[in-house]
């Protein structure tokens, strides 16, 4: 005859396991706290619609786009909800707003818990846009990392606009990111190369060493990883280059780089514009060489230096409230404000390829 | 105590970048503790040869050569110990400035 044990017997029994089951849980590296009762957790589920055009260089859409993302990441990190990311309006998408996109799903992903699901619930019909839409969420690597089987059907059928995007990330400033640019070796005027080489990764290493040297401003708390995603493009003889980091952003990391008294001398230099758009100029200044050659700097004059000194080229910054670019077709520089606001920096080039289209090459 | 002949694309990589070890596999610094440190150690002439690679940035630059001076190298000596072998003048005047 088994002997039913006493009620207290049972109790500290049940919270010897649960102490064990703990102690394993932070062996693996888990979180602190152990929900003793895991299969009760409330399975929350959250749905957040895409906006109908995923954009963060048009104010009117991108507020909508960077909602999206603070949705995202408040019912994922903060509130631990399973999403259904809904693109179903969604039908066009640029290339930075869809890289900022990806790169919030996939920080979402490394940061939330494993047993956290997102799935997508893709644009549907036949029209042209939401085909494009579809195949963007695909060639973007973004369905593949959310563990839906991709069509397989390669992206030779896909769009003209979108087959030729290419998505990168990683933590460091390996052979990866000038991988990326060494395909086109022999087509970009092997100065311009040098430059784009040089440029690109000392603008990873600026994000690595700057953008992730404080909290950022999103309610998820800390994070150890320093990280870079990129897409590159080529397109009507021209290559997109884009790269961002989802950190403090340049406004925010300049006072942490550079002693305070400099700051304020050289503020003063550009004291008609936003504060933000004042801190990006700043960056430019601060960040040329000592040895004063126009094509060596670090990172972000040094492609902004390049730019000028190509054909055909293009570069903007975007970071914090505040975007600058400058088109080398038309010697313009552009700048400007967001009410809402970047928690990262994400830089664009456009270089004209298969031509000697430098001036410099 | 003879000459030494470092060909960084050969010997070390044709794509350095980054400054500390954290940052990649190419940093600044390893190339400056696995091969100048070792190199100033053992040789009277270091040259080096830099065409061939993808570039280099100047965070590479710095810590590689001005990492130099912060171990305690004279610059003076850094300046007699080594030759340069570029294509591109204003490498050689950036790690000069380093070691001002």
């Amino acid at each position: 005859m088994r002997i039913r044990p006493s009620p207290l017997i049972r109790l500290k029994r049940f919270r010897r396991k649960v102490r064990q089951r703990e102690k394993a849980h932070r062996a693996r590296g888990g979180r602190q706290s152990w929900p003793a009762a895991r299969s009760r957790r409330p399975v929350l589920l959250t749905r957040i619609p895409a906006p109908a055009l995923i954009s963060i260089q048009h104010s009117e859409h991108r507020r909508g786009t960077l909602q999206f993302c603070s949705r995202l990441r408040r019912a994922y990190l903060h509130d631990g909800s399973d999403l259904i990311l809904d693109f179903s309006r969604t039908d066009r998408v640029d290339a930075p707003g869809m890289l900022i996109v990806v790169a919030e799903v996939d920080r979402a992903l490394r940061m939330g818990s494993s047993d956290q699901k997102i799935r997508v619930k893709l644009p549907d019909g036949d029209q042209k846009e939401a085909q494009i839409v579809r195949e963007v969420l695909e060639q973007v690597g973004l369905l593949h990392r959310l563990g839906y089987p991709t069509a397989g059907h390669g992206d030779e059928n896909f769009d003209e606009t979108v087959r030729h995007w290419r998505y990168a990330t990683g933590t460091r400033v390996d052979t990866k990111p000038g991988d990326v640019l060494e395909r086109h070796e022999g087509r970009i005027a092997p100065a311009l190369m040098t430059s784009m080489q040089i440029g690109l990764t000392e603008a990873l290493l600026n994000s690595l060493h700057h953008a992730y040297k404080a909290e950022r401003d999103d309610g998820c708390g800390p994070v150890r990883e320093r990280r870079w995603w990129m897409f590159t493009r080529e397109m009507n003889g021209r290559l997109e280059v884009l790269v961002c980091d989802l950190g403090i952003g340049i406004p925010r990391s300049l006072p942490l780089t550079w002693e305070r008294n400099v700051l304020k001398r050289l503020q003063s230099l550009f004291s008609d514009d936003h504060p933000d758009i004042a801190a990006i100029k700043l960056a430019l200044l601060l960040g040329q060489t000592s040895t004063g050659d126009e094509h060596r700097g670090k990172g972000l004059p040094q492609i902004w230096n390049a730019t000028q000194n190509t054909e055909n080229s293009f570069v903007g910054i975007l970071s914090g409230h505040a975007y600058l670019s400058y088109d080398s077709a038309t010697s313009v520089e552009k700048s400007g404000s967001f009410h809402s606001t970047l928690l990262g920096t994400l830089i664009t080039w456009v270089v004209p390829i298969d031509s000697n289209g430098g001036k410099n090459g | 105590m003879g000459e030494a002949m470092i060909n960084i694309a050969n010997d070390f990589s044709r794509a350095p970048a980054g400054r500390y070890i954290d940052d990649g596999p190419n940093s600044g610094q390893r190339f400056r503790d696995q091969f100048l440190v070792p190199a100033l150690s053992a040789h009277q002439h270091i040259t080096l040869e830099m065409d061939g690679t993808r570039g280099y940035g100047s965070s590479f630059l710095e810590e590689a050569f001005g990492g130099l001076v912060r171990l305690g190298y004279a610059a003076d000596v850094l300046l007699k110990k080594f030759a340069f072998r570029t294509n591109d003048p204003s490498l050689v005047s950036e790690i000069h400035s380093y070691w001002r």
